[in-house]
């Protein structure tokens, strides 16, 4: 077990090498603009520019930008610094990641509650109306793209736009440590919307895994041995269903920590997605560069953490 | 449960002398997209405590569906008529709730394949916990000393320990003993056993077999004992039930059964199953396959496939008659029981049903080809 983790652990390294350097020949290849001249501003004199991008390393030859951006990384964990506001990558990472992690802690939670309860109820009740009216919402939130929803939502609901003004709107989110309350109300609509395709998604998922274990011999056994039905139905069938549930969650935990880019765009939550964007838009390679980084980290990790929880739900699985 | 106590329940104050388990008449249709499935089709039988009863046919002769129905555990559009009591209680009349608290505790079943029929993700010790304490108000600790005596009642060495084994962790035999500790953690007076030994090496079928009847013994349950195999039935039966789509064609106990069968398919079933002082080339199939339990031959449902069916016998069907001078013994045929005995005596003495028809002054046409209600 040990040994196996060694070894994810160390094929992560690799990967996350391989995604940085990437993002640097990518970023190279495409026109993306110039960050010395857009830094230099309009009608800068070609010295200024030059004096710039001398002052940024861009002058060096690429594999030499990527020796230093890994040997930063690697001997002084330094993620570079920003071409426009010269803060450093860590901490403008560090200052995004609560926001991020507000947002997905909070749709994770409604999701699991939502999709998970969804998805046995209609695969109790297979066929039924219920079922069929379930799973139908259900296609409709998986089909609906989340921007499309999240502008709805802020033209239902949002305090300052909305027809029904309930909550507040884009741009009201507050750190959890400045006001609980608003930290709250502010991410309500966020989290619902972000929530609402994978609460779709999970309530298929289990729905579909679900049926087929209520079709197997042990549920059956379960049956003859005079248990109640909810006690057959969660202590038996759930608990034989829901291994693949574990692995997209694992995923997609992994992901949204990257930054829910879109939902933060929309909702204006100044996260890692946001912080993404930003930087794209202005071609500041250093924190595109961090945050996909962070992202392709998030995602090993969640990979290997999905791997050793199989090992604890099913005991026939066994980690080499 | 409480102690039985023969006036409740609707239990009738039957005598120590009625039998432990009545069925009678019982149907089962099963609604299916070609039509209604006849899966069980009026059988009826009685079964003392202490006693096991065989039912014997292929695959798709309704007994596994008569064995889910007496245990409540059919599927929901699956609609069952008749009588079961058992120990006087009309299982069949009984609401959800209350079959539930009889199943796994008064009647308990044991399933084909061991490993499939246990869960996977939970300890063995827990699913015996889990039936002691689905019926007793016993604490934790209590229920698993109780699981790690049923492990050691059912000859599992190092119960203790095994007590914390997955089903995977453990030998097709020994999970067969564990499905069988679990069925008996709250002393059934009726086991239910389906094809217990079918997924077992030859082996262990002979070990699970011994253990059935030495619990049998200890405990003094009624088994009903489903199987397609006749060895099983010669190693550990009473009485057995032969049926035949869906219905009982031939009963007896196990002696006439065996010496002086009266059916012509379970001269059928003998004659395939093998022998160790018979040669091979003895073994013959039966003819054709099971019919459909949808579109049923008409008259006699094996005419299609008995080798001494008249053309009559596609028009008119046979009831389960027993025989003149056999007590308990009786059989669904059109031909008469005289005609039966000559013929089964030729064909124990090795000919076919060809030799069998001429030695036996077999008047008749050739088989008749089937047609269908």
């Amino acid at each position: 077990m040990t040994r196996y983790i060694l070894r994810r652990v160390l094929w992560g390294g690799v990967l996350l090498f391989v995604v940085s350097a990437l993002t640097f020949v990518l970023f190279d290849l495409l026109p993306s603009g110039d960050p010395a001249r857009l830094r230099a501003g309009r009608g800068a004199s070609p010295q200024a520019v030059a004096h710039i991008r001398h002052e940024l390393g861009l002058d060096k030859p690429i594999y030499t930008q990527f020796y230093d951006y890994v040997k930063g990384i690697v001997l002084h964990f330094d993620l570079g610094y920003s071409y426009f506001s010269h803060a450093s990558v860590e901490s403008l990472i560090a200052d995004r990641l609560p926001a991020t992690v507000s947002l997905a802690a909070g749709a994770i939670l409604i999701w699991l509650l939502v999709g998970v309860s969804v998805g046995i109820v209609s695969a109790v009740r297979r066929r039924t109306l219920l079922d069929r009216s379930a799973m139908g919402t259900a296609l409709l939130f998986i089909s609906a793209p989340e921007y499309w929803l999240g502008l709805l939502a802020l033209f239902l609901f949002a305090a300052d736009i909305g027809k029904i003004p309930v909550f507040p709107g884009a741009g009201s989110y507050v750190a959890l440590s400045a006001d609980p309350g608003k930290w709250l109300s502010s991410l309500v609509l966020p989290w619902l919307v972000l929530a609402a395709s994978f609460a779709a998604i999970y309530a298929r998922l289990l729905r579909g895994s679900l049926i087929e274990v209520l079709g197997e011999d042990y549920i059956r056994t379960a049956r003859a041995k005079g248990l109640s039905e909810r006690r057959v139905v969660m202590r038996h069938g759930v608990r034989g269903a829901i291994t693949p549930l574990i692995t997209v969650l694992g995923l997609d935990v992994g992901t949204l920590l990257g930054g829910a880019l879109l939902i933060e765009v929309v909702f204006d939550i100044p996260g890692v997605g946001r912080l993404n964007y930003d930087a794209i838009t202005h071609a500041d390679f250093p924190i595109v560069q961090g945050t996909i980084l962070l992202a392709a980290l998030f995602i090993v990790v969640a990979n290997i953490l999905v791997d050793i929880s199989y090992a604890y739900l099913d005991p026939r699985v066994r980690l080499r | 449960m409480t102690p039985a106590d023969p006036t409740q329940d609707g239990r009738s104050a039957d005598g120590p002398g009625a039998p432990l388990l009545r069925v009678e008449d019982l149907r089962v249709e099963i609604p299916s997209e070609e039509g209604i499935v006849h899966a069980v089709d009026g059988i009826s039988y009685e079964l003392a405590r202490g006693r096991t009863l065989a039912i014997v046919g292929e695959s798709g002769s309704g007994k596994t569906v008569s064995a889910l129905a007496l245990m409540g555990l059919l599927d929901r559009q699956a609609r069952v008529a008749g009588r079961v009591e058992l120990d006087g209680a009309e299982l069949l009349a009984l609401g959800k709730e209350r079959m539930r608290a009889l199943r796994g505790n008064e009647l308990a079943m044991v399933f084909q394949d061991p490993l499939s029929a246990l869960h996977p993700l939970h300890r063995v010790g827990w699913q015996i916990v889990e039936a002691i304490r689905a019926h007793r108000d016993v604490a934790k600790p209590a229920a698993r000393a109780r699981a790690k005596e049923l492990l050691d009642l059912v000859g599992i060495p190092e119960p203790g320990r095994r007590l914390d084994s997955y089903p995977h962790e453990l030998s097709g035999g020994m999970r067969q003993r564990a499905m069988i500790a679990i069925a008996l953690a709250n002393e059934p007076k009726l086991l239910i056993a389906d094809e217990p030994t079918t997924a077992l090496d030859v082996t262990v079928q002979a070990q699970v077999l011994a253990l059935l009847r030495r619990l049998q013994r200890e405990l003094g349950m009624a088994i009903v004992l489903v199987t397609h195999d006749l060895g099983v039935v010669a190693e550990v039966a009473d009485d057995v039930a032969v049926m035949y789509a869906g219905r009982i064609v031939e009963r007896g106990s196990a002696q006439q059964i065996f010496s002086s069968p009266r059916h012509p398919y379970t001269w059928g079933l003998l004659r395939c199953t093998p022998r160790l002082e018979g040669d091979l080339s003895e073994l013959v199939p039966i003819a054709g396959r099971p019919p459909s339990l949808v579109r049923r031959p008409s008259g006699c449902h094996f005419h299609p496939r008995c080798p001494y069916a008249r053309p009559e016998h596609a028009q008119i069907d046979p009831a389960l008659e027993s025989l003149p001078d056999e007590a308990g013994h009786a059989a669904a045929c059109l031909l008469d029981p005289e005609l039966r005995a000559r013929l089964w005596e030729s064909l124990r003495a090795g000919e076919s049903p060809e030799q069998a028809r001429a030695a036996a002054g077999f008047v008749g046409a050739a088989p008749v080809s089937g047609t269908h209600v």
